[in-house]
């Protein structure tokens, strides 16, 4: 993975069409800002994920399974 | 009365009002916006989630403070607005707004709640979203079973 060190200002350039700047740096968080052709997607690596797990979640439900999970739920938990 | 025919549960019949709007459908289910809360007292305390537009989708999930009493949420404003929320105070679960999350279930291996990415849904207006929290301390695969929490991570 390339690494680069940028301050609030700053941006980069990736291809001809793609900038990305820093806008505000927190301790916590950094704001981007992305300058990107309308046809590219963009997505927080979260609801990458969460599409991820919801095409495995997808794959679940063969009721036969669930006669264990039950079992397993309905035993008091503590 | 609108009729669905499924593969899990064969034919529902269900009333209109029991759709529940998703505007932006779920990740990697962007087509999914109509879903119906199929409970059944045998399956207690799953809930399943019917996709209305896609019969063969369906979704096993369960009420998030179930699998974790005491869980926050933390929508993003594009998800408070598409509940119609207003932005500010994160809402809490309680009354007709309803938190379930998806469940993994693989075939071998440990079962998993998606805590990442819950589905919430306000039943006064029918309206649901599956919200990817933002700053999340959750897990997208917490274990079902705390037993099982380190076994296979």
């Amino acid at each position: 993975m390339l690494v680069i060190t940028r301050r609030a200002g700053e941006g980069i350039l990736i291809g001809d069409e793609i900038e990305l700047q820093v806008i505000e740096l927190s301790p916590s968080r950094v704001k981007l800002g992305i300058a990107a052709p309308r046809s590219l997607s963009i997505l927080r690596k979260e609801i990458q994920l969460a599409a991820e797990e919801n095409l495995a979640a997808s794959q679940t439900l063969p009721l036969d399974r669930l006669h264990g999970l039950l079992d397993r739920l309905r035993v008091p938990r503590g | 009365v609108p009729r669905l025919d499924t593969p899990h549960f064969g034919i529902i019949d269900y009333p209109d009002d029991a759709v529940i709007h998703f505007p932006a459908g779920l990740p990697a289910f962007e087509s999914a916006t109509q879903f119906l809360a199929v409970e059944r007292s045998d399956a207690a305390p799953l809930i399943f989630l019917q996709s209305v537009i896609h019969p063969s989708l369906c979704f096993l999930t369960m009420a998030v403070l179930d699998i974790l009493p005491g869980y926050r949420l933390a929508l993003c404003p594009e998800d408070l607005r598409l509940l119609g929320l207003p932005p500010g105070p994160q809402p809490e679960i309680a009354g007709d707004l309803v938190c379930i999350c998806i469940l993994t279930v693989p075939e071998h291996g440990r079962a998993t709640a998606n805590l990442l990415a819950p589905v919430v849904i306000r039943r006064d207006t029918r309206t649901g979203v599956q919200a990817v929290q933002m700053d999340s301390p959750y897990s997208h695969r917490h274990p079902l079973f705390a037993g099982e929490a380190s076994i296979c991570s």
